[in-house]
């Protein structure tokens, strides 16, 4: 489809969309798909897209996804998607709507779980998704705040420390019709509060959609997050999120993005360090095969002084696959004494996979420390031959040494279990290219 | 044990082995000394099975077995062993999951029960006393960081963990002071029985003063050129390898 008929397309499903009136958000919606029509989806050309072509996504003609019938789905099918020995809530958002039917253990938590269907959070939520960036940061984000069925919204108050992991899994349900997700999320840690958070996207059946998902953070004074996201859709799936977190003074956000599944995504996260002495540490690994693109972009914005922040992205890729990482650092003029480490290493395991790396520094302030590396290489074949020269199997080493490779990107992850099922995709991934 | 015989190899076409004979009994301790280039490395890696040597000729022969016809790790698992003179850096992977995972894929191939973790552990600390290692060296990667020393001593610490029946030890003394070579030199001796053999490659007559050998070769552009016992390491040393050079040596 053209960049007409797309808009026309979209304009059709605004237009008829159930809930409009409901959720409250008539005039912001409205806005954002003003802004939409006029952005139009990313072309080829736009500098921050030159490695990800997206035309395979706009060739289809999705539907909004309907409501998930809860009925129709047991909770016990979900239990694969859960991480075994992590005894917090488990929130699912179905087709971008949350489901108190299939989630479990929302009662009795230290802190709010309420979605825009709650009359008293409502104006709360409106106005975050008013504030946000994604109103106007790119077409995605302006159809995701203009079409998404719902807003999902943890508020954490101050002096909280939430002790078990919160999982959130965003369920797409598949259809024989392609359809288009919104999912829209919402955090906000308050004050001296604590809490790890896995946000998780997957679909119980192998089929066609499109997840186009937002999720806003905040962080305020000495307050933390740890935040794993587990991007594990469908292999002929459509992923496109965007994270924008902001930090306020002495807080620390820490988050691992782990990208596994789809045919294309992408994951962007701007985190923007707003209050000196705030600490971020962006993670990622992407473990892509077949024809599989995955993109990561990240930026991090330091705007207050005494910051810091590290950055480490690494990526194996078997088969055809491609990779993509842009990470930029922007060092604004008062942001004084910044610490910011950036780091993207690639591991390709074929000669026809490729990984495009872009790195980018952009400092204003003089009294600072900033330095980026990125690299990318196959398997080792001298430390190949030296695990083999002592009896470890050619398939064995060669798992050994992806792990220790992909490792490096996981090492942060605090909560055990967390870690070991991590690792469980991990060797499944091995698994499945190594034969 | 071991039978090499004429023995042609080569390394990206060009022809470095031009005919080895070697035979390695049970109990044996066979040193391989030589100028630079004459091609002992060569030979260490062709018994160790790195791909990029290509065996043109000649047979290696394992308890009548053909070497040739296996894989590095299928080498590793029959007992072949080989020391490396530039032992390789592995991050992320530690000493002790790397060594664990060896000796249990050597286990099994062999129909033995793999070891567990506290075993293991049991079993390493024991060995690492023996080699004087360093025991925070055990959980760091494979070799990343390691002093010259400190690599070399973690060769013979696996060689010790391993327990093979012919290890090869490739110029294993290049680059330690004395005390280190005196510490690798112990454990090679201290794993010394009837049951396993050494094949020692060395440029210097200086190792074999601490393990003292059964057999001298000395490869000359390819070949052996001259065996004998220990007092042939002293005559090289002595004359130094000119002596070969001008011809002395067929």
């Amino acid at each position: 489809m053209d960049t007409k008929n797309i808009i026309e397309h979209f304009s059709n499903l605004y237009a008829g969309q159930i809930d409009s009136g409901k959720i409250g958000l008539a005039a912001i919606r409205d806005e954002a798909f003003a802004r939409f029509s006029a952005l139009g989806f990313p072309k080829p050309k736009d500098e921050e897209w030159r490695f990800t072509d997206i035309s395979p996504l706009l060739d289809i003609p999705f539907t909004q996804a309907s409501d998930v019938d809860e009925s129709g789905i047991l909770a016990q099918s979900l239990d694969s998607f859960w991480i075994p020995d992590v005894d917090g809530p488990k929130i699912v958002v179905a087709n971008g709507v949350l489901s108190k039917g299939l989630s479990q253990r929302l009662n009795n938590l230290p802190f709010k779980i309420s979605s825009v269907y709650d009359a008293k959070q409502a104006k709360v939520i409106a106005e975050f998704v008013k504030n946000s960036p994604a109103a106007d940061s790119n077409g995605f984000t302006a159809l995701n705040t203009s079409l998404m069925r719902d807003a999902l919204f943890l508020d954490v108050p101050a002096n909280t420390n939430v002790r078990e992991p919160v999982q959130i899994l965003f369920l797409s349900s598949g259809s024989e019709k392609p359809q288009a997700i919104f999912p829209r999320l919402i955090v906000r840690i308050g004050r001296n509060s604590r809490m790890t958070l896995i946000e998780s996207y997957a679909s119980r059946h192998e089929s066609i959609y499109f997840v186009n998902g937002v999720s806003d953070i905040h962080i305020e004074e000495n307050a933390s997050l740890h935040h794993v996201r587990l991007q594990a859709d469908s292999a002929s799936a459509f992923h496109i999120g965007h994270s924008f977190v902001e930090q306020k003074q002495d807080s620390r956000y820490q988050s691992c993005s782990i990208s596994i599944g789809s045919r294309i995504s992408r994951h962007h996260i701007s985190a923007i360090l707003d209050g000196s002495g705030a600490e971020t540490r962006l993670d990622g690994l992407y473990l892509g095969k077949g024809e599989q693109l995955l993109d990561n972009h990240t930026l991090i914005d330091h705007k207050a002084a005494h910051c810091q922040s590290h950055e480490l992205y690494r990526g194996v890729l078997a088969d055809k696959a491609r990779g993509v990482f842009s990470g930029k650092i922007l060092v604004e003029r008062n942001a004084q004494k910044t610490d910011a480490i950036q780091n993207n290493n690639g591991l390709l395991l074929s000669e026809e996979a490729r990984i495009d790396s872009k790195p980018q520094l952009e400092i204003y302030a003089d009294d600072v420390r900033c330095t980026h590396g990125a690299t990318v290489g196959q398997l080792d074949d001298e430390a190949l031959f030296y695990l083999k020269s002592r009896g470890i199997g050619h398939n064995t080493a060669k798992g050994i040494l992806i792990y220790a490779f992909a490792e490096e990107a996981l090492k942060n992850i605090e909560s055990k279990p967390i870690r070991t099922y991590v690792d469980g995709i991990l060797n499944r991934f091995f698994r499945e290219v190594n034969t | 044990m071991l039978k090499i015989q004429n023995l042609h190899a080569n390394i990206e076409g060009k022809e470095i082995l031009k005919g080895i004979d070697l035979q390695v009994n049970p109990g044996e301790v066979h040193a391989i000394m030589g100028p630079n280039g004459s091609g002992k490395s060569t030979l260490a890696n062709v018994l160790a099975g790195r791909e990029e040597y290509q065996v043109t000729q000649g047979t290696i022969l394992l308890d009548d077995q053909n070497l040739l016809e296996l894989s590095p790790e299928e080498r590793a698992r029959k007992g072949i062993f080989l020391a490396f003179q530039y032992p390789v850096e592995i991050p992320g992977v530690s000493n002790a999951y790397f060594l664990r995972t060896a000796l249990n894929e050597i286990r099994k191939a062999n129909g033995l029960e793999e070891m567990d973790a506290a075993d293991f552990l049991m079993m390493i600390r024991r060995k690492m006393k023996k080699i004087e290692l360093d025991n925070d060296l055990l959980h760091r990667p494979v070799n990343e960081g390691f002093s010259g020393g400190e690599k070399k001593k973690n060769e013979i610490f696996q060689m010790a963990v391993l327990e093979p029946r012919l290890a090869i030890l490739d110029e294993t003394d290049s680059g330690l002071d004395i005390d280190a070579l005196r510490v690798v030199a112990n454990g090679v001796n201290s794993l010394r029985n009837e049951k396993n053999a050494f094949i020692v490659v060395t440029h210097y007559q200086r190792l074999l003063d601490y393990i003292v050998p059964d057999f001298v070769h000395v490869l000359y552009k390819g070949q052996i050129v001259k065996s004998g016992t220990k007092e042939l390491a002293l005559e090289l040393e002595e004359k130094g390898y000119d002596w070969l050079k001008n011809g002395n040596g067929r």
